[in-house]
């Protein structure tokens, strides 16, 4: 089984790219994006750190001019230590995707079907549950978040059209989920295996964007609304989810001036042994692309925000920077973030904890 | 004195626009050269800086940063439509064909593939004259390379008489006679509207002076190893006299004797199957009883749809489309079963509407990315701001992958996205929560 899991992404991987590079590349894009991140929490001898390498895989395959596949899978490695001592492991394969488009009109619309595979690692023992849920955090943001979230498939419909100076696009999806063991924990005298069932998902998007200049104004709304998660045959509400995005891309004086926001709220929903209380997390950026010859430089500071119930629980800073330059055919992007802030007790105690991190990150693409 | 000021006036600030207009174009050039010395390799920016050097007319430039944005995408339209009409721009009209084929199989605006189809109609024209100019300008060189035997050219028919209603027959007796040679497969016929381009471009068709010399200069300019001359005498008000003549373009001798026929008018295709059995036996073709019996079919019986018919090929090769489809149509009408009056109507309306297909009809009529694409390059930018990114955000959302982070080009930030999707297990068991404490999580099950 854990062969298949291994076998498998390669198999599309190679089933999807192989064609194509035989044909001297044509439009085929491979790329991977290995990541390094280090979050500590706290400070002194009892300080957690969280870190996860990651190296995704991706290729995308245009057939014909209105036809794509893509196909994307990843190799993590995440860890939970304390005092320098791992106390909770987790790694293997992630899910794999496969996602296929089709254009319809001049670029007027799109079908698209998406399968999750599960390749990825289940039946999580309960001592590395931690290290697998820690990455699932939607203020920390891991590059993956899930080893695995079972049998899927996704179809949906995007449509796109101009009114005035405005594009505006709207799309809408159903993600249809299956049951998987997810979990091996102990009931006293022996070992069970927890089943879980992703709630099935509907999502919508409704997004505008327009030429500012020579750059670019967008903005979107993401609704999803999901049914219940069912874990051990048990059912929990899940709280529905908002994301607004914004963001402006305008040349300035030879540079690329890049900000963005974005704003994510949960409402609120049930989890094992009680209330899921709502959350929002929020992030802003600002980033600038200076063209050293032939290397672009993109130095970046973001800032992030996140509450639980209305309450403050945690900032976050970010500052980095990116490269961009061409090897032959090879487009790199090398990236360092530093990280910091704090995270707030929810009960209003006043105390606080810091945080502090980075994250490296090495993207290869070929095109 | 006022008024000589005024006019001074007006003379600095005519002299300034241009200048004026011209400097956001410079700039616009120089983001773009910018641009593509930046990434070298970026289909966007060759695209744009193509696209740019295509709107000032700077064409051999336009060529050079299209065709490298072709070669990075086989598939970008946008770049193949724009080489195409660069390449048209400079009389390069195989480029050009080759462009817009390309442009047909990969554009994705449907109104400008429909006007490019049509476009290539009337393009086929253009690059038979080109083809005969390009001949006729090399011609000690080509005629040092003796063509194929095996190759023919049947040269127009002249016509001469008192009636010159009749002349046109000319041309519908060559096409037919082409299509009736063409039948064995032992000779291969060279294209009659190849043949008539170089000898337009001869002026001989105007002289009216087909003889056996410019015959053979014709012969050695499309490399055809034999050439069929032929001549139509109208003999009496309803009489007609057709003879023909075998060629050998590397010896300028006749091969073989004379062929000839004479009949009443409305015997003319008679006359023509005549003809043509003769050819093959100046050609030394032996006919198998299959390809006599081909011969024998006929396009039409109707004397007076093949005159319409041999009017529409005039008109045709003069490139009066409309003309040539209502001779074409006349024909069609007086005899229904006319198919190749039919499939020459058709050519020569699209051929019409391609030469109306201006450059600025299939600019304006770019749409989606396409437009945005060409839109972009005339700021001096090569980010993509068009629907088709639009649309691209709106799937990624809706279904979302790791593959969506591939296309992160120039401006996107290195700022974090919104979690794509959620980690449904983590969120249900609270292990999302990132906290100082650390230890082994507890699963609790309440039985129902």
């Amino acid at each position: 089984m854990r062969l298949t899991r291994l076998v498998l992404p390669a198999l599309l991987l190679a089933a999807v790219a192989g064609p194509a590079q035989a044909q001297g590349l044509g439009g085929v894009t491979l790329a991977t994006i290995p990541q390094f991140v280090s979050i500590k929490i706290g400070t002194g001898a009892s300080a957690k750190t969280v870190t996860q390498l990651s190296v995704p895989l991706v290729a995308v395959v245009p057939i014909g001019s209105r036809f794509n596949i893509d196909v994307a899978t990843a190799y993590a490695n995440s860890d939970v230590s304390t005092n320098g001592a791992s106390v909770s492991s987790i790694s293997g394969l992630t899910d794999t995707q496969v996602r296929a488009n089709w254009t319809l009109g001049s670029d007027a619309a799109v079908i698209t079907l998406g399968l999750n595979l599960p390749t990825g690692q289940y039946t999580i023992p309960e001592e590395d549950a931690e290290a697998a849920g820690q990455i699932g955090s939607d203020f920390l943001l891991f590059p993956v978040s899930s080893y695995g979230s079972g049998l899927s498939t996704t179809g949906g419909l995007a449509l796109a059209r101009t009114l005035g100076s405005w594009n505006v696009g709207i799309a809408s999806s159903f993600r249809k989920s299956t049951t998987f063991d997810a979990f091996k924990a102990s009931n006293g005298t022996s070992l069970q295996t927890l089943t879980f069932t992703p709630a099935d998902e509907v999502r919508a998007r409704v997004g505008v964007d327009r030429m500012v200049g020579d750059g670019r104004l967008s903005f979107g709304l993401t609704y999803s609304s999901f049914g219940n998660d069912e874990f051990d045959n048990h059912s929990y509400a899940t709280g529905d989810r908002f994301i607004g995005q914004a963001s402006v891309f305008v040349p300035v004086s030879g540079a690329d001036l890049y900000v963005s926001g974005w704003t994510l709220y949960r409402a609120k929903g049930e989890q094992l042994g009680g209330v899921s209380n709502p959350e929002t997390v929020s992030d802003g950026s600002v980033a600038l692309g200076l063209h050293v010859g032939d290397v672009l430089v993109e130095p970046n500071v973001e800032g992030r925000f996140w509450q639980v119930d209305g309450v403050k629980a945690g900032m976050l800073g970010n500052v980095g920077g990116r490269l961009r330059f061409n090897l032959g055919q090879l487009t790199i992007l090398p990236g360092f973030t530093y990280q910091f802030g704090q995270l707030y007790d929810t009960a209003n105690t006043g105390v606080s904890t810091d945080v502090t991190g980075w994250r490296g990150s090495l993207m290869i693409r070929l095109k | 004195m006022r008024l000589p000021k005024i006019l001074a006036l007006i003379v600095l600030c005519g002299a300034a626009v241009p200048v004026a207009a011209q400097q956001p174009s410079d700039k616009a050039l120089a983001k773009l050269e910018q641009a593509r010395q930046a990434t070298p390799s970026s289909v966007a920016a060759n695209r744009s800086l193509g696209i740019w050097y295509y709107k000032h007319n700077r064409f051999a430039e336009a060529r050079t940063a299209l065709d490298v944005a072709r070669r990075l995408d086989p598939k970008d339209g946008v770049s193949a439509l724009y080489a195409g009409m660069s390449a048209e721009a400079v009389e390069d009209f195989t480029g050009a064909k080759d462009a817009y084929n390309t442009y047909l199989q990969v554009g994705k605006t449907r109104s400008v593939r429909s006007d490019i189809s049509k476009r290539l109609v009337a393009l086929s024209r253009k690059e038979l004259h080109a083809a005969a100019k390009s001949a006729i300008a090399n011609e000690s060189r080509i005629a040092q390379q003796p063509g194929d035997v095996n190759q023919v050219a049947v040269m127009p028919m002249t016509f001469s008489g008192t009636d010159q209603t009749l002349a046109p027959l000319g041309r519908g007796l060559t096409d037919l006679l082409i299509g009736d040679l063409a039948r064995s497969s032992q000779v291969q016929l060279l294209e009659r509207d190849r043949i008539q381009a170089i000898v337009d471009e001869l002026a001989l068709a105007k002289a009216g002076a087909t003889d056996a010399t410019s015959s053979v200069r014709t012969g050695k300019l499309v490399r055809a190893g034999r050439v069929v001359q032929g001549a139509i005498t109208q003999t009496g008000a309803r009489n007609l006299t057709v003879n023909a003549a075998v060629l050998n373009v590397a010896s300028a001798q006749q091969q073989g004797r004379d062929v000839t026929a004479s009949d009443v008018l409305d015997q003319i295709f008679a006359m023509e199957k005549n003809i043509a059995l003769g050819v093959f036996d100046q050609l030394g073709v032996r006919l198998s009883a299959a390809d006599r019996t081909a011969l024998e079919q006929r396009p039409t019986r109707s004397l007076q749809a093949f005159l319409a018919y041999s009017n529409g090929l005039v008109a045709s090769d003069d490139g009066r489309y409309d003309d040539a489809a209502k001779f074409f149509d006349q024909a069609r009408n007086i005899d229904p079963g006319f198919a190749q009056a039919l499939q020459r109507a058709q050519a020569a309306r699209a051929a019409q509407q391609g030469a109306a297909v201006t450059n600025a009809k299939v600019e304006s009529g770019l749409r989606g990315a396409e437009g945005a694409a060409v839109s972009a390059a005339e700021t001096g930018t090569t980010t993509n701001t068009g629907i088709g990114s639009t649309l691209a955000n709106a799937v990624g959302d809706i279904n979302p992958s790791a593959a969506n982070n591939v296309n992160t080009g120039t401006g996107g930030s290195q700022g974090s996205a919104p979690p794509p999707a959620r980690d449904a297990t983590a969120e249900k068991t609270g292990t999302d929560q990132p906290a100082q404490k650390t230890g082994t999580v507890t699963i609790v099950i309440k039985k129902p």
